[in-house]
């Protein structure tokens, strides 16, 4: 019980300034003369450069010892691989999948351009991608250096957007300008400097408005005053509104066709267990709703420190709880006119796949059909075998439609574009 | 776990890579004396096995494959600044860096032979590393794992270096960003009793 309360008062930024206090696994090594773990005081500037150092674990078990994220490739896999790999992809009769792009270094979000180029964000290389046609040939072009995580990137009104952590940056008409983009200019900058959970994506809205989340710096605790939230930024003049609220780690939103409505996923806490908490499908019907982080997790299970004295009907309950940690990223609704109809406005929802689980799952693309209100939700896998049972194959990051009405999907673990078509019976 | 036998005959010794978690297809290149050379220029510093005897020089003898690879491109794209190795690997290719990766994992890490010259300072590191909860990652022998490196047997002023790089920003931890917010909080005692602890580590007993 000692652990469970030291850990505990060392994750809660309690209004009492620093909490110093040893967060060790096992009380009976705490000397009161050890220097303490962390140092969670909010109020400090330091606090914001520097979360504390545990910020990903939590209280995990001898049985979760040795549960890693995923080491990532260093290197693309080569074209041929590539093909063998999608050669085991599963996917409803009548569609194939194929490479779009390979040598897409740790392909994130992506985003057309207006001329057809499609801008790519990656994970920690500061770089953005361009995949543009040459002369009959995709080829791909660093057209962004430089940045810390360029994980977001979003095309609206002729200007391409990334979000680097703290940084949302503009370019207006890039594609003129694919040799040599240069400095972009600042939009918005008030996003907190940490890395932790500071990875991003940007979701436009129905009149350009960018919907844009702030991680916590932790795995689990009473998240900083400006953190574990959505954020709605008007570019034109970088004013922002706080959008949703209880929203621990989203990397992936779109906006409803038919209500301009916005839709997120989530990523639900780590170290609870293999088979809970559920990763979830969220939808905002009004401003600062609350999706119950740190308290409730998918809408039906109390968190076991900070649930206390809560219940989970106080919060906005998920639409779809996707599976435990399947790692929900990109998301599109499809728009196209490639596909059967049934699939007209349905959700395609990338799938990391899971690092703090035993057995791995995810690794695929769901398919999410449901009203917009968000009534008679049904789901099913799309496209599957990026985890073959032994290895890892890819990693799905974010979907988009082309706009022949295919499927793009981008792995950032193989650095890869696939592209998915319905070619009939 | 599965493991992958591969062959590098160029250098006369079957060489068996361990390859959990990463890509399974690449094949090292199937001769080549190209190859011999580059990792003999690797051996000036590091050593004929991998085993440096220089002074601020790491060992890369079994370092995980994806360790070597990262560290390879991320000092090819600059993103990890050093006056050696910058130039070193500005020409490697994709293959390289996958055979380079392939081959270092394969050779018997180093493990401390001269006796303890400081076994206090070994137990101040020991606990440091359990506090820390080193072996969540690196391993409970701390031979590493995918991209997390091999730290035993690791040379002292080497891992003194690296957790004051970390610290102080000039070396960043990839996009997860666990080394730079733990190395932020150590005092230079703790850097050194934690370097100590892990040279002084055999490797042996890794769980699997």
């Amino acid at each position: 019980m000692v652990v469970k309360l030291s850990r505990m008062a060392s994750l809660t930024l309690a209004g009492i300034g620093a909490l110093s206090i040893a967060a060790l696994t096992n009380a009976t090594s705490v000397r009161a003369d050890e220097k303490p773990l962390g140092h969670y005081d909010a109020t400090m500037k330091d606090f914001w450069l520097h979360p504390p150092r545990d910020w990903w674990r939590g209280d995990e078990t001898e049985a979760q010892r040795g549960l890693v994220p995923i080491s990532r490739q260093p290197l693309p896999t080569p074209l041929a691989d590539l093909e063998k790999n999608l050669a085991g992809i599963k996917l409803p009769p009548g569609f194939k999948i194929s490479v779009y792009a390979a040598n897409v270094p740790q392909a994130r979000e992506m985003a057309w351009g207006d001329n057809g180029a499609l801008f790519v964000g990656t994970w920690d290389t500061g770089i953005v991608n361009a995949i543009v046609d040459q002369g009959g040939k995709r080829v791909v072009k660093p057209v962004i250096k430089g940045l810390r995580m360029a994980t977001g990137v979003a095309f609206s009104n002729h200007k391409l957007y990334v979000v680097d952590i703290d940084k949302l940056y503009a370019w207006d008409d890039p594609e003129d300008n694919l040799d040599g983009l240069g400095q972009g200019h600042l939009v918005y900058g008030d996003f907190p400097p940490y890395t932790s959970h500071g990875w991003k994506y940007i979701t436009v809205g129905q009149n350009g408005e960018l919907y844009i989340p702030v991680g916590p710096p932790c795995n689990e605790c009473l998240p900083p005053s400006g953190t574990a939230q959505y954020r709605r930024i008007n570019p034109e003049n970088g004013n922002s509104e706080l959008w949703a609220i209880g929203v621990r780690n989203s990397v992936g939103g779109a906006v409803d066709p038919r209500t301009g409505n916005l839709w997120f996923t989530e990523n639900a806490r780590d170290w609870l267990g293999d088979d809970i908490p559920s990763d979830k499908l969220n939808l905002v019907t009004k401003t600062g709703e609350n999706f119950g982080y740190p308290y409730c997790h998918q809408g039906d299970i109390l968190d076991p420190v900070y649930g206390k004295g809560h219940s989970c009907a106080e919060f906005s309950p998920p639409i779809v709880n996707l599976g435990p940690h399947v790692a929900p990223l990109g998301m599109k609704f499809y728009t196209g006119n490639q596909f059967p109809p049934e699939y007209s406005g349905n959700i395609f929802i990338a799938e990391h796949g899971s690092w703090n689980r035993h057995e791995k799952i995810g690794y695929r693309v769901e398919r999410v059909s449901v009203n917009s209100d968000g009534a008679n939700p049904s789901q099913e896998v799309f496209a599957s075998g990026f985890w073959d049972g032994d290895k890892i194959l890819g990693r799905p990051s974010d979907v988009i439609v082309a706009p022949d009405g295919s499927l793009l999907v981008a792995d950032d673990y193989a650095g890869a574009i696939y592209q998915i078509s319905y070619v009939g019976k | 776990m599965a493991r992958t036998a591969m062959f590098l005959c160029a250098l006369g010794v079957a060489l068996t890579v361990g390859a959990a978690t990463r890509a399974q297809n690449a094949k090292p290149a199937a001769n080549d004396a190209a190859f011999k050379d580059k990792v003999e220029v690797c051996s000036y510093c590091h050593g004929p096995s991998g085993v440096s005897q220089i002074e601020g020089v790491p060992n890369l003898a079994g370092e995980p494959d994806l360790f070597t690879e990262w560290q390879l491109v991320y000092f090819r794209g600059e993103t990890r600044k050093n006056d050696q190795m910058t130039p070193a690997a500005k020409d490697l290719t994709d293959m390289d860096i996958r055979n380079l990766g392939a081959y270092f994992a394969t050779l018997p890490g180093a493990a401390p032979t001269a006796p303890d010259s400081d076994p206090a300072l070994t137990q101040a590191g020991a606990k440091l590393a359990k506090e820390g909860h080193c072996a969540q990652c690196h391993s409970d022998a701390f031979v590493g794992q995918g991209e997390i490196p091999r730290l035993a047997g690791q040379r002292e002023e080497f891992l003194v270096k690296a957790l004051h790089d970390y610290q102080s920003g000039a070396r960043l931890g990839g996009g997860n960003v666990i080394m730079p917010e733990i190395a932020y909080s150590l005092t230079d005692d703790d850097i050194g009793a934690l370097a100590h602890f892990m040279s002084r580590q055999s490797g042996k007993g890794a769980r699997q």
